[in-house]
């Protein structure tokens, strides 16, 4: 198995652990992931929002966070 | 010879202050540079490309390097976003060493010569296809012949006077060009670390008001031969890149030849590589996109530009709202990983309504994601003349530096400030509630939002 798909099945794996519970409990208390992008709009602006969206789905929640710091 | 050719960022803005926030902003490399490099390298030159966009160095890191490598000859590529690191660059060098031969290609040779040479003391500027007209040009110095009137789209200097040939012949066998040397740059582009971008045809005979690469490349489409491009990603597959990415002009504009592409490119088993493309919504049949589905485009975006008739029809777009929603659901039902639109915002006569109206149908078609810009032009572009014709903008005399967010400019746009409103409401929208769920579950099948990510970690660590 080449390192590309080793790391691609790793980080599914972190994803699904790590993530997916994120999701859902934001998903619960609804407003989280609209709070983040609101921040990160206000901070990048709504065109390089919209780019890293595009770029990396919803992985570019990581940026936005980043960002917020 | 030794000829370095400079891709230029645009961390230094008018007043000549330097940005200090950086970020890679490109992730394919300058094509257009890498053409003229390795045809200048067939005929015996030494040729070094290098990017600033890659490796954002900083203006006196790029002058160390020209220190370093003391070229008789420096290309630069003059654009709009990079003028004033050009201009900084330019004094810096011929301040260093005035024998130097400075060299300017792109956007500001091909449209203002004559100003660009006055602004910034170029001693060439290349107009048209530059391959040939910069070879010519590289030959004639190498033997110190000085008739330049001999070289088709050259603008020069002749006893202080500045004068311009015709433009050369637009090329009709695409394939008389060498194939692009990526390894005249030294690093990896990219979302995933190996992207590279493939030229397969030139020229749109569409004109769309907003569009200015037609001005640049001509309306006349011309295409290399699928051949030629099967052998270019054949060589790009040996090096190890993974996405290819077709940044033509109009890619599928001859569908015998999309067809054909797609054939070979599974014939010489060139599948497992991953292809991006662009695609016009009267050109997105079934069968079209079926075929590039099976040769493994993961990515297809659609200029959609708006979601109103009437304002298509002012961009001259020559679509139809019933084609774009057609031609979502063909690529949803051909199973195209990846789809995105466009969508523009801001035309002169474009109402509040006629804005929010194009918002909620980008959010309400099925795309993987809407991509919302603002509408700008620069002084070449249709939008900005009419809009001086009609006296709605006064030109001022550097305007031709600039480029305008057209709601700035014109008096009759939907203002900037609401606008933008506007825009980050169609940006929330895309991660609403409803969509999330289906947001990650994209987000969690797809290898290359994953290799994006993975890369974009790994890069912040190293």
């Amino acid at each position: 198995m080449t390192n590309i798909k080793l790391m691609r099945i790793l980080f599914k794996l972190c994803a699904l652990v790590g993530f997916l519970p994120i999701f859902f409990l934001a998903l619960l208390f609804s407003n989280f992931l609209q709070n983040v992008l609101k921040k990160a709009l206000k901070e990048l602006g709504p065109e390089e929002v919209n780019r890293l969206l595009a770029d990396k789905g919803l992985f570019a929640i990581f940026d936005f966070l980043e960002h917020m710091k | 010879m030794d000829i370095l050719l400079l891709n230029l960022n645009n961390f230094i803005d008018e007043h000549g202050q330097e940005s200090k926030f950086r970020v890679k902003q490109v992730w394919v490399p300058p094509l257009g540079l890498l053409y003229i490099g390795q045809l200048l390298i067939e005929n015996g030159y030494n040729v070094k490309v290098y990017d600033q966009n890659v490796t954002v160095a900083e203006n006196f890191e790029i002058m160390n390097l020209i220190k370093k490598l003391n070229p008789q000859i420096v290309g630069f590529s003059v654009l709009i976003d990079n003028f004033w690191t050009v201009k900084d660059i330019h004094k810096k060098l011929k301040h260093w060493n005035p024998n130097i031969i400075t060299v300017a290609g792109n956007y500001f040779a091909n449209f203002f010569p004559e100003k660009l040479m006055k602004e910034m003391d170029f001693d060439f500027c290349i107009r048209g296809e530059g391959e040939f007209s910069f070879l010519n040009l590289v030959n004639h110095l190498d033997k110190k012949k000085h008739d330049f009137h001999e070289i088709k789209g050259l603008t020069f200097r002749e006893n202080n006077v500045v004068k311009s040939t015709p433009l050369p012949e637009k090329l009709t066998n695409l394939d008389e060009l060498p194939i692009p040397n990526r390894k005249l740059i030294d690093f990896n582009y990219g979302l995933t670390g190996k992207s590279t971008s493939i030229l397969s045809s030139r020229g749109c005979p569409y004109q769309c008001r907003f569009c200015t690469f037609s001005i640049v490349m001509g309306r006349k489409w011309r295409p290399r031969s699928v051949k030629n491009v099967a052998e270019e990603i054949k060589l790009l597959k040996d090096q190890g890149y993974k996405d290819i990415v077709f940044v033509d002009d109009n890619f599928t504009l001859n569908k015998k030849r999309i067809f054909r592409l797609c054939a070979e490119i599974k014939r010489n088993q060139l599948d497992d590589l991953r292809f991006l493309g662009v695609c016009r919504v009267d050109n997105a049949s079934f069968n079209i996109l079926r075929a590039l589905v099976s040769a493994h485009f993961i990515q297809i975006l659609y200029g959609i530009e708006s979601g109103s008739q009437r304002i298509l029809d002012y961009y001259k777009k020559g679509i139809t709202i019933p084609q774009i929603k057609q031609a979502v659901k063909t690529a949803n039902k051909a199973r195209l990983e990846l789809l995105y639109g466009t969508f523009v915002l801001g035309a002169p006569s474009e109402t509040l309504s006629e804005a929010k109206e194009t918002i909620k149908f980008a959010n309400k078609l099925n795309l993987t994601f809407p991509i919302f810009q603002i509408l700008y032009a620069n002084p070449i572009a249709p939008i900005y003349q009419e809009l001086v014709e009609k006296g709605q903008h006064i030109p001022q005399e550097d305007d031709w530096k600039k480029v305008f967010k057209i709601p700035d400019i014109s008096p009759t746009s939907i203002p900037t400030r609401v606008l933008m409103k506007l825009l980050n409401e169609g940006v929330t929208q895309i991660l609403n509630k409803r969509r999330v769920t289906h947001h990650l579950f994209q987000a969690l099948k797809n290898n290359f939002y994953i290799d994006a990510t993975i890369h974009s970690i790994l890069q912040k660590k190293l």
